[in-house]
């Protein structure tokens, strides 16, 4: 007991609140769920409390088709919802890198004002946003209309409820994710590294390669994680942009607890997603810790 | 793991929490203490009363009244299951009304004793679990068909009419709902949509995945859709009258003559119910048949009051899509609750979500 | 590195004009009509003070800025044409830039990998650069784990390591401490004589640029003042502006107003001043250059003097210690300070105690008047 100094009671006692916080609030539920995931559904929903592993086998093959039914369908369902989460993440990256660059060499002012509009879109809600996407998109849209006006097409676009508009929605809800973290690496690049670059024999290309990238990568991860992980879960876009038509793990996971009343088999989706969102996010982590200086 | 193996044991208080936590909903712990002031708590779907039924029994009755809203059978249950206590009055449909009977959720108020109770019609008391109205008072009912365009489509009459519009090139929505989507591929097949038979759920499948290719999308928002003409028609609520009757150049509402489901929701009391005796207030005060009226004539659904039906506008009453004759609403199905069932009905939909 | 016959014109700067916009709209000449002829193996200094245009030079050299007009011809061959990635010249920067993702061996050998050099052949070169500058065996270490001066060496490194036909060192030394600066000066001369290169060397510090240039080219407002040795510039300077920048210095301004024998007499508001001068006319306006270090000191009696000695009457106000010497402050009748710097041993006056400084008539440096008008132009 003696060997506590001061210093190390006043940090047990400062880091205790966020301790207690995120262990009741964010370790229990998932302790809960992990549980559950190993339970036998009950009839009208909750768990009936037999060790039951049919949830996994159900996704991941040895259900034996008289408990429960083997389909390759889930494994589908979350390929899909990770490919959709890819590519969200690669395209709002492709958009906020340049900009990015692009608001990190304006003035203040002008910094301020991007900005300000970039995290504009925090202060309404989703839906209400989305709802906005879909008077844009439908046929007798915005985007058609002036399209039609402008002579650029002569029959609607035909975007609505398809995957397109999925891909809009979801870059319009995630790029302020992805550009916030990117920005803060982006102007903190020191612009004579950059010279140095080219005065040591660099083209742009290989500049950008050798320096600019490893220099910015915290900021890429940062964002890609931030963007990801949210869009891996995210169903509201698919449901209301592409018409519901594709289910993604999100939809899954909200169909087992709220209308199939399997709550185990909804845990044991979630505790998948989790899992290979882990690997996936521990992996990229190690790798820019290799890479990062030590400070 | 101590606390692991304790919490496992005490699983009653810990499925409370879980469920909360997992579903992420929160909690809702209305307090039933307040003595000064008579309330009464409703939990109801989200739209589904007309709020002037509220404001006048809070004027004859000083009964404070609050209302929460849910969206399906499902979230109301979970949400219950899961620890939600203060509410008094719950709006289940019936086969959800069935379940929370068996669950021993619901309190037996011998409504059907109550003055006014004849005039709800026979045909009405549904729920295999109450054939007598003894615990639930039956509230609203409505088809389930489609809503179109007449700019863009004339004349509907059928099911098999929706689903050729695609090859004319008009758009046609379902609704993002499990059991109406399989409901339909069972009509179509002829079969009860509570059938739990394999072949029929196969059937009713195919039948889905067929049309998959073909419809524009799953959803709710199909009223405004349908209005500015980028869908043509869509599986819609009788509630879609409220906009026919405001703009009827332009939209119409049918059931469909193969048949459609019909949903009924009752009137029931917890028996974690705080205020039992303001319910039951507020169940004979629904049985005058002006409140009732005033409900169905806001809501545009059908009425189980047959006093109240006589006092509907015209319009209403002789609407054979709101107030079908008996040939029509022979063809209408409810749903009965499936039981270990509902796991052929979500790998069916499973299926037909992920088709494409 | 073998050293070839240094070309006299090997970097050439003809004309160079380069204009800024302020935020408030005015514009700054940079660069206003800069000519400048850099031989092959020189240690040449740009030395000016902030805001005189020497690092926008650099800078254009380097290709990070360009001239609005002007050309600039290396080894023969026209340089602006290039992108910065395509001349062959390097630059050591302030900061150091060295890029923090990379460790020291992979900074060094930044050039050599993108330019393809064999790994075994890099390897080779980059352990041979660190040795230069005197760092062994770092390759695996961080630039973050390198002290200030070390960080230095190896921004030193990674520039020669790439053979440049010039190198460009943008104020190098300023955020060493002195003692290591002093010494990094005495490193960089060798270095660059070592290398056989042209070293263009910027820096505001008029003791850095004494210490090490071959020449030194004086920048003020954008344009050039002087050009000259390290000697030349200190003894000789071709303005009022560069004899103020470099070193301490006494200046009279005054009129001659006798000619006899090789010397003018000149007189500086009431005192007079003696130099050696075959061109000064009587009656003109001049401008006369005494360094503290020139003057001696003879202590008491004012009648001791004679005319003919050259020599000024003045009021020690302050005597101040500075090792072998000491620095004297002083008044003269007609108010003017006057900096003079006694060997301590001969330093034995009081404040307030009058004293006589004696100089040697040929010590004294007539600056050149038209220089001198544009001088104060400037400086209006």
């Amino acid at each position: 007991m003696k060997s506590f100094s001061r210093q190390q009671k006043q940090l047990v006692l400062l880091l205790a609140p966020a301790t207690l916080f995120l262990g009741i609030f964010f370790i229990g539920p998932l302790l809960i769920m992990a549980v559950y995931s190993f339970l036998e559904p009950g009839l009208y929903g909750g768990v009936e409390w037999n060790f039951y592993h049919w949830n996994y086998g159900r996704v991941l093959g040895w259900a034996d088709g008289f408990y429960e039914e083997f389909d390759l369908v889930y494994l589908e369902i979350l390929a899909r919802s990770a490919g959709l989460a890819l590519a969200t993440t690669l395209l709002t990256l492709l958009v906020c890198y340049p900009a990015a660059f692009w608001i990190s060499r304006m003035s203040t002012r002008g910094k301020a004002l991007c900005l300000f509009l970039i995290t504009l879109p925090f202060f309404s809600s989703m839906i209400i946003r989305l709802y906005a996407w879909i008077l844009i998109l439908r046929d007798s849209g915005f985007a058609n209309q002036i399209l039609d006006a402008l002579g650029l097409i002569s029959e609607p676009l035909g975007l609505m409820y398809s995957s397109t508009a999925v891909v809009i929605g979801m870059i319009y809800i995630f790029v302020p994710f992805m550009f916030l973290p990117l920005y803060s690496s982006v102007e903190k690049i020191d612009g004579k590294l950059i010279q140095a670059s080219q005065d040591l024999g660099a083209a742009p290309l290989t500049t950008f390669r050798k320096v600019i990238l490893p220099l910015t990568l915290p900021g890429v991860i940062a964002g890609s994680v931030l963007v990801f992980i949210p869009s891996l879960g995210n169903f509201v876009v698919p449901s209301m942009l592409g018409g519901a038509k594709v289910v993604m793990i999100g939809n899954l996971v909200e169909q087992q607890f709220l209308y199939a009343r399997n709550w185990p088999f909804g845990a044991t989706l979630s505790m998948l997603m989790i899992v290979s969102m882990l690997v996936i996010v521990s992996f990229y982590l190690f790798k820019v810790m290799k890479n990062q200086p030590q400070s | 793991m101590k606390g692991l193996i304790s919490a496992v044991t005490s699983s009653k208080r810990l499925s409370k929490t879980a469920a909360l936590a997992c579903l992420g909903l929160s909690g809702l712990a209305l307090s039933s203490t307040t003595l000064a002031e008579q309330t009464l708590n409703l939990y109801n779907w989200g739209d589904y009363i007309n709020p002037e039924v509220i404001e006048r029994f809070t004027a004859e009755t000083g009964i404070k009244v609050t209302l929460d809203t849910y969206s399906s059978n499902e979230e109301m249950l979970a949400k219950l299951q899961a620890g939600a206590t203060g509410y008094d009055i719950i709006f289940p449909s019936v086969h959800m009304q069935d379940v929370m009977t068996s669950l021993n959720m619901l309190e037996k108020t011998n409504i059907n004793k109550a003055p006014g109770f004849e005039n709800i019609l026979k045909d009405h008391l549904i729920a295999e679990s109450d054939p007598k109205g003894e615990y639930c008072l039956p509230y609203a009912w409505g088809s389930v068909g489609i809503v179109y365009n007449k700019k863009l489509v004339p004349e509907l009459n059928s099911w098999q009419e929706f689903f050729a519009l695609p090859s004319q090139g008009k758009k046609i929505t379902l609704l993002d709902d499990m059991r109406e989507d399989i409901g339909i591929g069972l009509i179509m097949n002829g079969k009860n949509v509570n059938s739990t038979d394999s072949q029929d759920l196969k059937a009713a499948q195919q039948f889905l995945l067929d049309q998959k290719p073909n419809i524009s999308a799953l959803t709710y928002d199909t009223i405004p859709m349908v209005q500015s003409g980028d869908i043509a028609a869509g599986h819609y609520y009788v509630g879609a009258m409220m906009y026919v009757n405001e703009d009827p150049d332009t939209l119409a509402y049918v059931i469909p003559k193969e048949g459609a489901t019909m949903y009924q929701e009752d009137m029931c009391v917890l028996k974690s119910a705080p205020n039992k005796s303001n319910a039951r207030k507020f169940m004979e005060f629904f049985l005058q048949p002006e409140i009732s009226a005033m409900n169905t004539i806001q809501q545009t659904n059908g009425s189980v009051n047959k006093a109240a039906i006589s006092l509907l506008p015209a319009a209403m009453r002789d609407n054979p899509n709101m107030n079908p004759p008996v040939e029509t609403m022979e063809k209408l199905q409810v749903f009965k609750d499936l039981g270990k069932g509902i796991k052929l009905y979500d790998r069916v939909w499973t299926k037909f979500r992920t088709a494409s | 590195m073998s050293e070839r016959n240094s070309a006299p014109d090997f970097l050439k700067i003809k004309n160079a004009m380069r204009h800024f916009q302020t935020p408030e709209g005015s514009l700054v000449k940079a660069l206003d009509g800069i000519n400048l002829t850099i031989a092959q193996s020189e240690f040449i200094t740009l030395l000016g003070p902030s805001g005189c245009g020497k690092t926008t030079l650099l800078n254009i050299i380097a290709g990070f800025e360009r001239l609005d007009s002007g050309k600039i011809l290396l080894d023969n061959s026209p340089l602006l044409e290039l992108p910065a990635h395509k001349r062959p010249v390097n630059t050591v920067f302030q900061s150091y830039a060295l890029f923090p993702h990379l460790n020291i061996g992979d900074n060094v050998g930044y050039g050599l990998d993108i330019h393809g050099v064999a790994k075994q052949e890099r390897n080779k070169r980059v352990a041979e650069a660190l040795e230069m500058v005197g760092l062994q065996g770092v390759e695996k270490r961080r630039p973050t784990q390198l002290s200030g001066g070390q960080q230095q060496r190896v921004a030193l490194a990674r520039a020669i390591v790439n053979r440049p036909k010039m190198l460009l060192l943008d104020e190098p030394l300023s955020a060493l401490d002195r003692n290591l600066r002093m010494k990094m000066q005495i490193e960089l001369k060798n270095l660059q004589a070592e290398l056989g290169i042209c070293f263009l060397f910027v820096t505001h510090d008029q003791e850095e640029a004494l210490t090490m240039s071959d020449r030194i080219v004086v920048l003020n407002g954008g344009k050039v003042e002087q050009v000259g040795t390290p000697d030349e510039i200190y003894h000789r300077p071709a303005s009022r502006f560069v004899s103020e920048f470099i070193g301490e210095s006494n200046i009279f301004s005054g009129t001659v107003s006798r000619c006899e024998n090789g010397l003018a007499l000149v007189n500086a508001d009431g005192s007079e001043i003696v130099c050696q001068s075959q061109q000064l006319r009587v009656g003109q306006p001049v401008s006369l250059l005494l360094r503290p270090e020139h003057f001696q000191l003879v202590a008491g009696s004012p009648a001791s003097g004679t005319s003919s000695q050259a020599m000024i009457q003045a009021r020690l106000q302050q005597s101040v210690f500075i090792g072998r010497d000491h620095q004297l402050h002083c008044q003269m009748a007609n108010g003017q300070p006057i900096s003079a710097l006694i060997r301590s041993a001969m330093a034995a006056v009081q404040p307030g105690q009058a004293i006589e400084l004696h100089y040697d008539p040929a010590a004294v440096h007539v600056i050149p008047a038209a220089a001198q008008q544009s001088a104060d132009e400037e400086a209006a």
